[in-house]
């Protein structure tokens, strides 16, 4: 055969597998559609066994239970987790200990799939709370990023937060090590632990980590957190000192005005804007000519957060952008549409 | 006389086997590229997990995305504003605004969503970071403080989302079309790779899905339908083809080259460091994601333009041939230009993916290809019927441009079905089996001719857009 009968036949070759590939597909799609329906008709039954019949009255028996009705009831169960509260959620849970859940869950840490790993760790803390910590710090070395995650959420949920370092040890790969779900994470743990986190800052890690740890902070709402922050205003990094301005700037707390006030001056422009943003916040009325100044600052965003800012500090930062307008100021467009935005209503 | 006709005779014979394999040549590069495209789309489907559903998504993690404008440029929209407009602010995601360019419509687009939604003038500062037309002014809702409907002299789309760009202060724009639906998850979808990574991530592309056939209310797609039409039929086998399974290939490559202007998240800083869209492009969407590639090669930056099919678009395509004709013509012009410009990235290595394949395909798909395989249409009988050369050359031409076409479009279908589970129907797969192997007689054909009018229209330097009319959406 020449090359270009092969062409020729394996053309037509690959058009009838092709075809023959549609009829399996059909076929299979045939099955998976029944399958599918058939899960669908159990998983809606057993949802409402759960919350109608077995809340309500005496609970199953396990053994007469189908074979795949636990997995559907992990997926429930970890539903409920996250839409139910309050006595409710405490009896379903009852309901689900009592036909052998935590068990299920147990072996479904090490299913193939990782939807499942993550499901059966969210039901497990739900369901055992500390007494599932080991199991819990265990899915810290899954191989699965998501996987690693939810034991973690799982472990803060349950007040059995592991030693900082090794959660970033365990989350912090190349991959995901940037993912804003760590940083929820990290929000998640300076909400229950915030001298816990200052520690940690302490001891030098690395500078995205102090991004992280300085953002979880300032959203913590811990004032004691401010005093530690402090240096990191003046720390090499500028992604850390932004990150501390704005974390000055959601705490607003008045130990930082002098640091903030320093901070307009800073030759980043990014924290020179973070700065400014929280100098408003904070009303920082000594930072009024700063404020001014800023107003000229090469970059937009400065500028804008620095009128914006002059607007929060009432009647004096109002007559500033109020005079930039008057006297036909480069700044004056800007600063009449800040003061035109910021007119009380 | 007798002796010029045997010359002629003797030169075509001479020469016809070679423009008969060259032909060749490029008909297998161009089917090469897409048994590539089939094959990596397979593995990374291959590898993905399976997909959550929408409210596990936003367990977990609603509250680590990044704030959204969503940018809407409307021209001469006043019959489906409101209802565009209603869609967009019931998008489920946690912190999203929508900014409305009214692009110097002509009707009364301005003045029906003034009256829907009882719009203010307001005043805002804003940075002139990308140029555009003047704004006339800024419009606020008290009904929907997450509304900002801004009104400018007309400019084109382009221009229109450059106004969007100036205005929006958050991090992240989404370009959405607005005559186009967005499922309710559809931005939080988008914006996972976002999430996974924000420092490498700068942009990302969902699936656009025809919507002929489709059941619509207040601006949902309610129930999903094949269309009546059968040219409408093609497009969705084409949108199967080439924007879902293809973007999931050269993404998996980082080699993605465009991300549809109908649906599209952006980092703003990137946008507007690369100097936003180009008014003067006709494929601006095509055009800004090319630059962006070149730039940040250039600048030796980590980046990623990240494909997700989750995310869906729904989008009306022509019904009839004179609209998808002219369609086609500006998708080719845009192209060309597009390539043209950025021809210095041509399997240059110093742009990685991006020239050593995504603009190679582009090169091999929109620019050689059409003009080969309709050189073939006409040529390949001719030399046959002149005994130039011999009926193996023939039946190899047929074998690549028809028949293996069949395997290329049912393989894609087969993909979507198996990998991404989004057709469940019998029917609907029987039906689109049938659409994908009759596509290679006529309609691939018909396509590579509108494309040759493309070129034509490209090199008489014509830039006008032309008239795209809608049939709107099929109520429920």
């Amino acid at each position: 055969m020449t090359l270009l009968q092969g062409v020729w036949w394996g053309s037509w070759f690959a058009a009838a597998a092709s075809v023959a590939a549609i009829v399996v597909l059909v076929v299979w799609q045939s099955i998976a559609n029944r399958l599918t329906r058939r899960r669908a008709t159990r998983k809606a039954l057993l949802r409402s066994r759960l919350i109608v019949d077995w809340l309500e009255s005496e609970l199953p028996d396990s053994d007469k239970l189908e074979a795949d009705d636990k997995k559907i009831l992990v997926e429930l169960g970890h539903e409920f987790v996250n839409t139910i509260r309050g006595v409710t959620l405490s009896r379903a849970l009852n309901v689900l200990r009592s036909l052998g859940m935590i068990e299920f869950c147990l072996s479904e840490l090490d299913a193939r799939h990782q939807a499942r790993r993550v499901h059966a760790i969210e039901l497990l803390a739900a369901l055992s709370g500390a007494d599932a910590r080991d199991d819990l710090q265990r899915k810290l070395s899954d191989a699965s990023w998501p996987v690693r995650l939810a034991a973690a959420k799982a472990l803060i949920r349950i007040d059995a937060m592991p030693d900082p370092e090794r959660l970033a040890a365990a989350l912090d790969t190349h991959r995901h090590g940037h993912s804003r779900e760590l940083r929820t994470l990290i929000k998640d743990i300076a909400r229950r632990d915030p001298l816990r986190l200052i520690t940690l800052l302490d001891r030098g890690v690395n500078e995205h980590i102090r991004v992280l740890i300085i953002h979880a902070l300032g959203r913590s709402g811990a004032y004691q957190v401010v005093a530690s922050l402090l240096p990191y205003a003046n720390d090499p990094s500028v992604d850390v000192r932004a990150e501390t301005f704005r974390s000055f700037a959601t705490l607003q707390h008045p130990l930082a005005v002098e640091t903030i006030h320093a901070g307009l001056s800073d030759p980043a422009w990014e924290v020179r804007t973070q700065a400014a943003i929280a100098a408003g916040r904070l009303r920082v009325d000594e930072s009024i000519d700063d404020l001014a100044a800023l107003l000229e600052d090469p970059v937009w965003w400065a500028r804008y957060r620095a009128a914006e800012a002059l607007a929060n500090l009432g009647d004096r930062g109002r007559a500033v952008l109020a005079e930039r307008v008057a006297t036909g100021a480069p700044s004056g467009p800007l600063a009449g549409q800040v003061l035109a935005e910021s007119r009380p209503k | 006389m007798t002796a010029g006709v045997l010359d002629l005779h003797g030169i075509v014979a001479a020469i016809a086997p070679a423009i008969a394999y060259v032909v060749l040549a490029v008909i297998a590069v161009h089917n090469g590229i897409y048994l590539m495209q089939l094959a990596v789309a397979a593995v990374a489907l291959g590898r993905r997990q399976p997909t959550a559903s929408a409210i596990e998504d936003w367990w977990r993690y609603g509250d680590a995305t990044l704030p959204v404008s969503v940018l809407a440029p409307a021209y001469n929209e006043e019959a489906t504003i409101v209802e565009s407009v209603r869609s967009l602010l019931s998008l489920h995601y946690p912190e999203v605004r929508v900014i409305v360019v009214n692009d110097g419509s002509t009707d009364a687009t301005l003045e029906t969503l003034a009256e829907a939604f009882a719009l203010e003038p307001v005043e805002r500062a804003f940075e002139t970071a990308v140029p555009h037309q003047p704004i006339r002014g800024l419009y606020a809702s008290p009904l929907q403080h997450r509304l900002l409907v801004v009104d400018k002299e007309n400019g084109g789309k382009a221009d229109a989302v450059n106004a969007g760009i100036n205005v929006c202060r958050t991090p992240l724009f989404c370009t959405v079309d607005a005559d186009s639906l967005l499922d309710a998850d559809a931005l939080l979808r988008v914006s996972k790779p976002f999430v996974d990574d924000p420092d490498l991530v700068v942009a990302v592309g969902g699936t656009i899905c025809v919507a002929n056939g489709c059941r619509v209310r207040s601006g949902r797609v309610m129930s999903i339908a094949l269309p009546d039409s059968l040219l409408a039929m093609f497009q969705v086998v084409e949108y199967m083809r080439a924007f879902t399974i293809g973007r999931i290939a050269w993404s998996s490559m980082n080699a993605l080259m465009l991300i549809s202007g109908a649906f599209g998240l952006f980092r703003r800083s990137t946008v507007v460091a690369i100097g936003g869209y180009r008014s003067d492009a006709i494929g601006e969407d095509l055009e800004l994601i090319v630059e962006m590639h070149a730039r940040l090669r250039e600048q030796g930056r980590d980046y990623a333009v990240v494909f997700v099919p989750e995310p869906i678009c729904w989008t009306q395509v022509p019904e009839t041939l004179g609209p998808l004709a002219g369609q086609r013509r500006r998708w080719q012009r845009g192209a060309l230009q597009t390539f043209f410009r950025h021809a210095k990235m041509l399997a240059n290595p110093r742009y990685g993916s991006a020239g050593l394949v995504g603009i190679s395909q582009i090169f091999i798909i929109d620019v050689a290809t059409p003009l080969i395989e309709v050189l073939g249409y006409v040529m390949m009988p001719v030399f046959w019927a002149m005994d130039a050369i011999a009926w193996d050359l023939i039946a190899a031409y047929i074998g690549l441009t028809f028949v293996f076409g069949i395997f290329l479009s049912i393989g894609a279908l087969v993909l979507d079905t198996v990998g991404l589970g989004r057709r469940t129907k019998i029917k609907s797969l029987l039906v689109l089996a049938g659409a994908a192997m009759l596509e290679n007689f006529g309609y691939r054909q018909l396509n590579n001719i509108w494309r040759i009018l493309g070129w034509w229209d490209f090199l008489r330097g014509k830039r006008s857009w032309g008239v795209m009319p809608r049939t709107g959406f099929k109520p429920s």
